[in-house]
C-alpha cells in the first residue's frame, strides 16, 4: 500500500515536471516590445507613412538638412571669423585650417546622416514597389491615392541626399567625373547586409540624382493637391515634397552641375516652378510675405506656416499637446552658436557671418543699408539672427528649416542669364529678390544702375545679391565652386581694417576642397577609395 | 536510470525495524541524516522531523554510522535497542566546513570544484554599504576593486580575470537561489537607469549584509558549470541565516563612526593660480623679449586681457579672493547602522527575523545613504515527509546623491575640482538668498560662468536633489516532499522585485529653460525602474550512501526563468515657485522616456556526485540552457563538466606521514556560457519608433537580423592541490587554471554607408584567462589565551587576446587610448609615449613613432623627439604599451587574526601589482584653460630660470604663439595661423602611472565580556569592537586613488577602460565602533 502511495506520488511529481519541462520552450519565444521585427514593419498603409516620417526625420537631423550640411558650406567659405586663442582642434577646426584631408567629426556626420537617410528612402521604395508582396491589402483607397505620392517622396530624399554627399565628398562636376571611384556609394536598395559597396564616379551621381528627381516630378502631387494638406497632417504646409520642391532641386542640381546643357535644363525646371516670365513668379513670389524688411523679426518665415515663398521646407516636431520641444532645428541654432565646453572640440565661439565679414565680403557693392543686414547682425551672443526665432526669443530654436525657397531660384535663374548676357531678365529677378529687402528702393534706379555696370561688375553683383541673400543656408562652398572662385578664411586679424583681404586662399579645384571619406567608411569598406 | 534505483532500494530481507529521531545541539531536526549499517549497504535517511525507520538484521554487535555534512559522524552499537535518539555535533574541522556549491552542498574536504568560502565574521569587518565590496582580499581568483567613497556606488567584481568584451564580465549573483538583478538590463553590472550624476549606482547596496551567513564563489567549470549559460564569469552565491530551534535568541548590533576621504588633490590656490595665470598670459602672447604682445592677441586685447577670463569677476576681486573650495564641498561625514535579529523556532518550525537601519552621509556634503532591510527566513516541516518554507527580504534604501562626474549641465564634484577656480567667491550666503544670486549678482554667475561647477549649490537640497530610492523584495519560497528516504523532491520559486525611483530637481539659480535659453526655470524629472524577476526551479535529489564510504548523490533539475524591465520618466521645467516640485506643476514637459524589455532562460540539469572508498570523487553536470536572447537558431546549448578529486591523504602510504595531516588533489573541465549585460533583442531584425516628424509617429530601421548569435563560450580547465601540514597548523591550496573563451561576442563595425544605426553583433573572437591562485593559512600561535593565524592569497592572472575577428585594434576600442590586439592582453594602453620637456623651448615632446616601408607604424618608437602641432600628429605617434598593463600581474590579500583572552584584533592588507592607471585628470589639470584650476606642481613648470624642469612651459588656453609655423603635416603651402595646443586634448604617458598599491583595507579590534559578566547582566554574549577601512595605503600613484572605478556604464567600458580615471571620486576612511549582544 505504502509502496503504491509513494509510486503515484512520485509518477506524479514527474508528469508534473514534464508538463513544466516541455510547456516551457515557446517561452523563450520573446518579442520586442518596443522595436518592430523586420517582418512586421510594413503590414499596412499605415506603416508605410510611418516609414516615410522617419524619413524626414532622418533628413531633418542636424547633421543632415537640419544642421550640417548648410554649415558645413558656410563654414568652409570666407564667412566666419574665429579668434585663435578660442580655436580649438576637432568638430569645426579642420574647416578653419582649410585641412579635411584627414577625418572629421563634421565629414562623418554628414556622411553617416546622408546614408542613415538613403537607406530610409530605399526602404519605402523597395516595399511600395513590391507591395503586394509586403502588404496585407493594396487596394486600400487611401493607399491608393498616396502610393505615387510615397514613392515620389522617397525618390526626392534619395536624390537629396546623394547630391548633398557628391558636392561635399566629390570634385565640382566638370574634373574627372568619369573616373573610377570620383564620385561617392550609390545605394538604390535597403541594406540587409554588410555587404560593401565601393564608389560611383561623380557622373553616374548626378545621373541618378537627376533620374530619381525625373521619378519623382513624375509622381509627386501639386502643391495644391488635397492630399497633402489633408486633415491628416494637422494642415501643416510644407513639410513634405510636392512636385515643384523636385523641380526646384533639380534646378539646383543642374545649376551645380554648371555645363551649357545644365545651364538651360535648369532653366527649364525653374521657369516650370515659377513660370518663364522673369520678374514675375507666379506661385512663390516672396513678396507676398513682405517681411523681411522689418529687419529683427525677418524668420518669422520659420514660423509654423511656411511662408509663401517656401518651396521646401522640412518641418519641426514641436508637439503641441505637451509643449514638448522635439527640435533638430536646435541644432542648427546650436551649431551656429556654439559655445563650446570644455570637452567638445568645436570652434568657441564662433562669430559665423558677422556684419564685419559679410560687409568685407560685399565690399565691392556699395549698399548703405539692405534689410538682410539684420540676418548677419552679430548680437550679444553670437547669432546668426537668420535662426532667431523672434516670436519666442533669441536663443529659441527655430520651428521650421526652409530647404528650398523662390528667391534661390530667381537667383539662380539671374545669374545664368547673366552669363547669357541677357541683362534685363536677369535684373528683372533679382529686382524680384532686392525689394522685399529693401521696400523703399526705387525700381529704376535699380535697373539703371545695374544696366550701367561692366559685365564683370555686374556679374559680381549678381553674386553679392545671392550671397547676402543666401546667407546660412549653406550656399557658398558650393556656389564657389561652381564659379570657380578662390576662396578663403577670413582672418580676425583683418577683420576690423579696410583692407579685407581673404587670409588664406583655397582653389576651388584643389583636393583641400573635397571632404574625405570618414575613416569609419574605410575601415569597414574595403572597396571605398580614399579621396586624393 | 534514476528510477531504476529508486524503487529497488527497499528490497532487502529485514530482521529487526529500528527508528530514532536525530537532533543536532539546538534540538533542530536533522534533516537528510544517513543512516548505515557499516559493512553493509543497508541504510536510510531521516525525514524532515529528523526521524528514521528502517530494517537490519539482527545483529548486537552491529554499528551504525551516522552522518551529516557539517557535523561530527557518529557510530552506535545497535545492541537491543530499537530507538535511537541521537544529538549530532556541529564539526569544527575546516576540511568539514559545508559547501554549498550551487546545487550541491558538500563538505569542504570533498569538493572537486574551486569554490571560495567567505564567512559572516569577514564580511561584518568591512564597513562597507554592500556585500560586494566586503569580498575583496578575502578569496584567490577574486579581483573587486572598491567603489569609490560615494555612498551607494558600484563596485567592479571579476573572477579570474576578465572574460568578456561586448558582454559583461561580471559574476552571476545568486540570493538563496535566486539569480538576483545585478546590472542594468537586469543581470551583468553597472548602474540601473536613473541619471547619471556622475557615478554608478549598486543595485546590490540594497542587500543587507547582517544576514549574511556566507558567500561561495565558485570559480572553475565544475562549479559554474551548474549555471550553464550564465556560468563563465564565475557565480557569487549568498546564503542568509536561518534560524534554529530553541528559545527566542536576540541578537543586537550597533555601531556609529565617521568617514572622511582618504586623499585630497593638491590645488592652487588663489594666488598661485594668478601667478600661473599671468606667466601662461605672457608665454602666449608675448612675442619677445620686450614683452610685447603680438598684435594678433592685441586686436582682441579687450577679450584677452581680462585676466582671469571670467565675465563679472575682476582682476582686482581675484586678488583678494581665495577660496578652499574642497572645504566647502567635503566633510567629516556620520555612519551608523542598527542591527537586530531574532532566531529561534520549535523542531518544527523555525525562524530568523531580522530589521536593520543604516544611514551613511557621505563625505560630499549632501550625499547621504539610508537603508531599511527586513527579513524573514522561515522553515516549518508540516510532516515529516513535507517541509515549505520562504527566505524573503525588503530592502529599501534612500540615497540623496550629489553629483560627483565631469557633467558641467548639472555639475559634479568632478566639474568642480577641475573649474572651481581658488579665485571665486562662493558667496553662498547670497546663494541661500537666492535673489542676489541671480540674475548675475556682480561676482559671480552660478550658471553661466561655473556651468555646473559650483557644486556648492548642487549640495545644497534647495537648489538641487537627487534622490534615488530603491525598493527591494527577493524571496525564495519553496516546499520539499521527500518521496523516499533517498529521494527529494523540492519547488523553489524565486522572486526579486527591484523597484528604483530617481527624482531629480534643479532649481532655476542651476540652469536654464531647455527651450528658451535665455531663461531660468527650474526642471524637475521623475523617472522609474521596475524589474520583476521570476525563476522557478523543480529539482529532485537523490542521495545514496552505498557503503561506509561510497556515495552517490543525483540531481536533476529544471529551472525557468523570466526578467520582465519597465523604466519610465518625465521631466518638466518652468515650476512656479521652488515650493512647488511635483511633475504636474510644471509649465511644459521637457522629456520623457518609457520602455519594457524582457527575457528569459530555460534549463535542464543533471548533476552526480559519486564518492568511493572515502578517497576518489568524481563530479559530473550536464546543463542545457536556452535563452529568448539568442538567435532563434542557436537558442539552447549544452555545457558540460566533469571533476574528479583524489583524496591522498587517505591512502596508507601518505596517512602515515605524520606531517602530512591532508592532502587532496583535484581537478575539473567543463564548458559554460556568458549571455549577461546583452540587450535583450539583439538577434532580430528591428525597425524602431521615435523617428517624429511633422507631429506625426515615424519609424526607421534598427539593426539587421543575426539568427545566429549566441552565447559566448568558455572551456576551463582547473588543476589544484589542497594541504594540510602538521595538524592542519599550514594548510592552502595551489590551483592553475585555464579559461579558454570563445564565441566572443564583438560589434562588427558596419560601413557608415549601410545606413544602419546599429553595429551587428557576432560571435567572433577568442580570449584566454590563465592563471595561478595560491592560498595559504597558518596557524601561528594556538595558545588558550593567545592565538595568531594569518591568510595569504594572491592570484596570477594572463589575459590574452586570441583573436578579434579580424577587426582592427582600434575598432572595439570605444578610446583613442586603448588598443585590442590579437596574442595581447585585451585592453592595451595605446599612447603616445611623452619625452620630456625640451629645456630650451619649455615644449614638451613625445617620441616619434617608427614606420615602416610603407609608412605603415611598426608599433615601436624611433629616438626622435618631436613636438607636434595637431592632434593628427600626436594620434599618429601612438604605440601600444604592452608592459604597461591594465590588469595586474598579481592582486590578493593578506589576512592576520590575533586574540589574546577575550580580545580579538585583525587586521587585511589588499594589494595589486603590476597594473597602471592614466589619470585622465591629471591631464585636464595640467594644461591652462582659463576656466580650470591645475595641480600644484603647475608652480614648477618651465620658464626661462628654471629651464630643468619637467613640467612644461604653460599656454593660456591653449595658445601656443606658434604662429607662422611650417606645416608640420607634410603638406607645404598652407601656412597655419596659431596651433593650439594639442597635448590639452590628448592622453600621453606623461599621465600613466603605476598603480600597484598596498591598502590596509580592515582593521579590526574588540572586546569580548567575559561570560560571567555577561551572564550577570543576563546577556549572553557581549562585545565591542571598533572597525575601520581604508587607514592607508602605499602607492606611487600621484593621483587621487589608485584603485578606481570610473563612472562606466557599458560593457565594452566597464571591460576596457578600467584603467582609466577621470576625476573619479577617491575612496573613503572610515572608522566605527560599536557593540552587539545576544540575550
Amino acid at each position: 500500500m505504502k509502496n503504491t502511495t509513494r509510486q503515484i506520488f512520485g509518477l506524479t511529481i514527474i508528469a508534473l515536471s514534464a508538463i513544466v519541462f516541455s510547456s516551457c520552450r515557446k517561452a523563450l519565444d520573446l518579442q520586442p516590445p518596443f522595436d518592430i521585427p523586420l517582418g512586421e514593419a510594413f503590414r499596412n498603409p499605415n506603416d508605410i507613412e510611418n516609414a516615410i516620417n522617419g524619413m524626414y526625420q532622418g533628413l531633418q537631423q542636424s547633421q543632415a538638412a537640419g544642421g550640417g550640411f548648410r554649415i558645413a558650406s558656410d563654414v568652409f567659405t570666407d564667412q566666419f571669423e574665429m579668434f585663435p586663442i578660442s580655436f580649438n582642434q576637432g568638430n569645426l577646426g579642420p574647416f578653419f585650417n582649410a585641412y579635411i584631408r584627414q577625418n572629421f567629426q563634421a565629414g562623418d556626420g554628414i556622411w553617416r546622416a546622408a546614408y542613415l537617410t538613403i537607406n530610409r528612402a530605399n526602404n519605402v521604395i523597395e516595399v511600395v514597389e513590391n507591395d503586394t508582396k509586403y502588404l496585407d491589402d493594396v487596394s486600400e483607397p487611401f493607399y491608393q491615392n498616396n502610393r505615387g505620392r510615397y514613392l515620389g517622396e522617397a525618390y526626392f530624399v534619395r536624390a537629396y541626399m546623394h547630391f548633398e554627399l557628391v558636392r561635399l565628398f566629390s570634385q565640382q562636376y566638370g574634373i574627372n567625373q568619369n573616373v573610377e571611384h570620383s564620385g561617392v556609394i550609390l545605394k538604390t536598395k535597403p541594406s540587409n547586409d554588410k555587404s560593401p559597396q565601393k564608389r560611383a564616379t561623380t557622373e553616374e551621381v548626378y545621373n541618378l540624382v537627376l533620374s530619381d528627381l525625373d521619378k519623382a516630378i513624375s509622381s509627386l502631387p501639386e502643391r495644391d493637391n488635397p492630399v497633402v494638406h489633408s486633415e491628416r497632417y494637422g494642415g501643416i504646409k510644407g513639410g513634405r515634397a510636392v512636385k515643384d520642391a523636385a523641380l526646384a532641386l533639380k534646378a539646383r542640381v543642374l545649376f551645380q552641375k554648371g555645363t551649357p546643357e545644365a545651364d538651360e535644363q535648369c532653366l527649364e525646371a525653374v521657369n516650370q516652378v515659377l513660370g518663364s516670365a522673369a520678374g514675375s513668379p507666379q506661385k512663390y513670389d516672396p513678396r507676398v510675405d513682405q517681411i523681411i524688411s522689418s529687419s529683427e523679426n525677418l524668420f518669422t518665415l520659420f514660423g509654423f506656416e511656411a511662408a509663401n515663398e517656401t518651396i521646401f521646407q522640412i518641418n519641426n516636431t514641436f508637439n503641441r499637446s505637451t509643449n514638448e520641444v522635439n527640435a533638430t532645428s536646435a541644432g542648427l541654432v546650436n551649431a551656429y552658436t556654439l559655445i563650446g565646453e570644455e570637452n567638445d572640440l568645436g570652434i568657441k565661439p564662433i562669430y559665423i557671418l558677422s556684419r564685419r565679414a559679410f560687409e568685407a565680403a560685399v565690399r565691392p557693392i556699395s549698399i548703405t543699408s539692405d534689410g538682410r543686414q539684420a540676418f548677419i547682425n552679430r548680437k550679444a551672443s553670437f547669432f546668426l539672427n537668420k535662426y532667431q526665432n523672434a516670436a519666442r526669443g533669441s536663443s529659441a530654436p527655430i520651428f521650421n528649416v526652409i530647404l528650398i525657397r523662390s528667391s534661390e531660384l530667381l537667383l539662380t535663374r539671374a545669374e545664368i542669364f547673366a552669363a547669357k548676357g541677357q541683362r534685363t531678365e536677369a535684373i528683372a529677378d533679382m529686382w524680384v529678390v532686392f525689394k522685399r529687402a529693401n521696400p523703399g528702393a526705387d525700381e529704376s534706379n535699380f535697373r539703371n544702375n545695374l544696366t550701367a555696370m561692366d559685365d564683370l561688375s555686374f556679374r559680381s553683383r549678381v553674386s553679392a545679391e545671392r550671397t547676402f541673400e543666401l546667407v546660412g543656408e549653406g550656399d557658398y562652398f558650393h556656389y564657389f565652386k561652381r564659379r570657380a572662385f578662390r576662396y578663403g578664411i577670413a582672418d580676425a586679424k583683418f577683420l576690423s581694417n579696410s583692407n579685407y583681404r581673404l587670409f588664406r586662399e583655397i582653389p576651388w579645384n584643389s583636393n583641400n576642397s573635397i571632404f574625405q571619406i570618414p575613416d569609419a567608411e574605410i575601415t569597414a569598406n574595403p572597396l571605398v577609395v580614399r579621396n586624393p | 536510470m534514476l528510477f531504476g534505483l529508486l524503487f529497488t532500494v527497499s528490497a532487502f530481507g529485514q530482521d529487526r525495524e529500528i527508528s530514532g529521531r536525530i537532533l543536532d545541539e539546538t534540538k533542530t531536526p536533522v534533516f537528510g541524516a544517513t543512516i548505515l549499517l557499516k559493512g553493509t549497504s543497508k541504510g536510510t535517511t531521516t525525514d524532515f522531523d529528523g526521524k528514521f525507520k528502517m530494517k537490519i538484521p539482527d545483529n548486537p554487535a552491529g554499528v551504525l554510522l551516522i552522518r551529516y555534512i557539517g557535523y561530527n559522524p557518529q557510530e552506535l552499537v545497535v545492541g537491543t535497542k530499537t530507538t535511537f535518539n541521537v544529538s549530532l555535533a556541529e564539526d569544527v574541522k575546516t576540511t568539514d566546513e559545508v559547501v554549498v556549491t550551487g546545487f550541491v552542498t558538500q563538505r569542504q574536504i570533498d569538493k572537486v570544484s574551486n569554490v571560495s568560502t567567505i564567512k559572516e565574521e569577514d564580511i561584518k569587518k568591512a564597513i562597507v554599504p554592500s556585500f560586494d565590496a566586503a569580498m575583496q582580499g578575502r578569496a584567490p581568483g577574486l579581483q573587486v576593486t572598491q567603489s569609490s567613497g560615494i555612498a551607494g556606488s558600484a563596485v567592479n567584481v571579476r573572477i579570474r580575470g576578465n572574460t568578456s568584451i561586448s558582454a559583461a564580465s561580471e559574476p552571476l549573483y545568486v540570493v538563496d537561489g535566486v539569480p538576483i538583478v545585478s546590472g542594468a538590463g537586469g543581470d551583468g553590472g553597472g548602474g540601473i537607469g536613473g541619471l547619471n550624476v556622475g557615478f554608478q549606482n549598486n543595485p546590490m547596496a540594497s542587500i543587507n549584509t547582517n544576514d549574511i551567513e556566507s558567500i561561495e564563489i565558485l570559480k572553475d567549470a565544475a562549479a559554474t558549470a551548474q549555471y550553464g549559460a550564465r556560468g563563465s564569469n564565475g557565480v557569487i552565491l549568498v546564503t542568509t541565516k536561518k534560524g534554529k530551534a530553541g528559545k527566542t535568541k536576540f541578537t543586537v548590533n550597533l555601531y556609529r563612526g565617521m568617514t572622511e576621504p582618504t586623499n585630497r588633490l593638491k590645488l592652487l590656490n588663489g594666488s598661485q593660480y594668478l601667478q600661473v595665470t599671468d606667466s601662461a598670459f605672457k608665454n602666449s602672447f608675448r612675442a619677445n623679449a620686450n614683452n610685447n604682445l603680438r598684435d594678433v592677441a592685441s586686436v582682441n586685447k579687450d577679450l584677452y586681457l581680462t585676466t582671469p577670463q571670467l565675465s563679472g569677476l575682476d582682476r582686482e576681486i581675484a586678488e583678494r579672493t581665495n577660496t578652499e573650495w574642497m572645504n566647502m564641498l567635503l566633510r567629516t561625514a556620520r555612519l551608523q547602522e542598527a542591527s537586530l535579529n531574532a532566531s529561534g523556532g520549535t523542531s518544527r518550525t523555525q525562524y530568523f527575523i531580522s530589521g536593520t537601519y543604516r544611514d551613511e552621509e557621505g563625505v560630499m556634503i549632501g550625499n547621504r545613504f539610508q537603508r531599511y532591510g527586513a527579513r524573514l527566513n522561515l522553515t516549518n516541516t508540516a510532516t515529516d515527509k513535507l517541509q515549505v518554507g520562504i527566505k524573503s527580504t525588503l530592502g529599501y534604501t534612500i540615497n540623496n546623491q550629489v553629483p560627483s562626474g565631469l557633467s558641467t549641465g548639472l555639475g559634479g564634484f568632478g566639474a568642480a575640482n577641475l573649474r572651481s577656480l581658488p579665485i571665486a567667491p562662493v558667496l553662498w550666503s547670497d546663494a541661500r538668498q537666492g535673489s542676489n544670486l541671480f540674475p548675475f549678482n556682480p561676482y559671480f554667475n552660478a550658471y553661466d560662468f561655473f556651468a555646473g561647477s559650483n557644486i556648492a549649490l548642487t549640495q545644497n537640497n534647495d537648489f538641487a536633489l537627487l534622490k534615488e530610492e530603491i525598493f527591494r523584495n527577493t524571496s525564495n519560497i519553496f516546499a520539499s516532499y521527500r518521496i523516499m528516504p533517498f529521494l527529494t523532491y523540492r519547488l523553489e520559486l524565486g522572486l526579486d522585485f527591484y523597484n528604483q525611483l530617481n527624482y531629480n530637481y534643479s532649481s532655476r539659480f542651476l540652469r536654464k529653460s531647455q527651450f528658451e535659453r535665455d531663461i531660468p526655470m527650474s526642471s524637475v524629472t521623475d523617472s522609474r525602474v521596475f524589474f520583476d524577476n521570476r525563476i522557478i526551479s523543480n529539482i529532485l535529489d537523490y542521495k545514496k550512501l552505498y557503503s561506509e564510504k561510497d556515495e552517490l548523490t543525483v540531481t536533476v533539475a529544471q529551472q525557468y526563468q523570466r526578467t520582465n524591465s519597465y523604466n519610465n520618466g518625465v521631466s518638466v521645467e518652468g515650476l512656479p515657485n521652488d515650493a512647488t516640485r511635483s511633475i504636474e506643476s510644471g509649465e511644459r514637459q521637457i522629456g520623457r522616456s518609457g520602455n519594457e524589455s524582457y527575457f528569459s532562460f530555460l534549463s535542464y540539469m543533471a548533476i552526480a556526485n559519486l564518492k568511493l572508498k572515502d578517497k576518489y570523487i568524481a563530479q559530473a553536470s550536464l546543463r542545457t540552457d536556452g535563452s529568448s536572447r539568442f538567435g532563434s537558431k542557436k537558442r539552447f546549448g549544452t555545457f558540460p563538466s566533469l571533476g574528479l578529486g583524489w583524496i591522498a591523504s587517505e591512502e596508507s602510504a601518505i596517512k602515515d606521514i605524520k606531517e602530512i595531516s591532508f592532502l587532496k588533489v583535484k581537478g575539473s573541465a567543463g564548458i559554460t556560457g556568458n549571455a549577461a549585460g546583452l540587450d535583450n533583442f539583439q538577434s532580430f531584425g528591428l525597425y524602431q519608433t521615435g523617428a517624429t516628424y511633422n507631429f506625426q509617429p515615424g519609424t526607421r530601421p534598427k539593426q539587421i537580423a543575426n539568427p545566429n548569435l549566441t552565447w559566448e563560450k568558455t572551456f576551463q580547465t582547473d588543476i589544484s592541490l589542497e594541504w594540510g601540514l602538521l595538524k592542519d597548523k599550514i594548510t592552502g591550496s595551489f590551483g592553475y587554471y585555464n579559461k579558454y573563451t570563445y564565441d566572443l561576442l564583438l560589434a562588427l563595425p558596419l560601413p557608415p554607408s549601410a545606413g544602419l544605426e546599429n553595429n551587428l553583433l557576432q560571435n567572433i573572437g577568442r580570449m584566454r584567462n590563465r592563471g595561478f591562485e595560491i592560498e595559504i593559512g597558518t596557524k601561528n600561535i594556538t595558545k588558550s589565551k593567545f592565538t595568531w593565524s594569518t591568510d595569504f592569497n594572491i592570484t596570477f592572472n594572463k589575459n590574452v587576446l586570441l583573436n578579434i575577428g579580424g577587426l582592427e585594434f582600434n575598432e572595439i576600442a570605444n578610446s583613442l587610448d586603448i588598443g585590442n590586439f590579437t596574442g595581447q592582453q585585451v585592453s592595451t594602453f595605446y599612447l603616445p609615449t611623452w619625452a620630456g620637456v625640451d629645456p630650451n623651448t619649455g615644449e614638451e615632446l613625445i617620441f616619434r613613432a617608427e614606420r615602416d616601408g610603407a609608412g605603415k607604424l611598426t608599433g615601436k618608437l624611433t629616438d626622435e623627439k618631436f613636438r607636434p602641432l595637431t592632434l593628427g600628429a600626436i594620434d599618429s605617434n601612438r604605440v601600444p604599451l604592452f608592459d604597461k598593463r591594465i590588469f595586474p600581474k598579481f592582486f590578493g590579500g593578506l589576512n592576520n587574526k590575533l586574540t589574546f583572552g577575550n580580545f580579538d584584533f585583525s587586521f587585511l592588507f589588499t594589494y595589486t601589482y603590476g597594473n597602471y592607471v592614466l589619470d585622465q585628470g591629471e591631464r585636464r589639470q595640467s594644461y591652462f584653460t582659463g576656466a580650470n584650476n591645475l595641480r600644484e606642481n603647475a608652480l614648477t613648470a618651465w620658464n626661462p630660470n628654471n629651464t630643468g624642469s619637467q613640467y612644461p612651459k604653460l599656454y593660456y588656453n591653449g595658445a601656443t604663439n606658434a604662429l607662422n609655423l611650417n606645416d608640420q603635416l607634410g603638406d607645404p603651402g598652407i601656412p597655419r595661423y596659431i596651433i593650439d595646443d594639442p597635448y590639452r586634448f590628448r592622453n600621453t604617458t606623461r599621465f600613466l602611472h603605476d598603480a600597484s598599491y598596498l591598502r590596509l583595507r580592515t582593521v579590526s579590534f574588540s572586546y569580548t565580556l567575559p561570560q560571567k559578566v555577561a551572564q550577570k547582566m543576563k546577556l549572553d554574549n557581549v562585545r565591542f569592537y571598533c572597525n575601520a577601512q581604508n587607514l592607508f595605503v602605499i602607492t606611487k600613484f600621484p593621483g587621487w586613488d589608485p584603485e578606481v572605478v570610473g563612472n562606466l556604464s557599458s560593457n565594452i567600458e566597464r571591460n576596457l577602460r578600467q584603467g582609466i580615471t577621470d576625476l573619479d571620486f577617491p575612496q573613503v576612511r572610515s572608522i566605527i565602533v560599536g557593540f552587539t549582544t545576544s540575550f
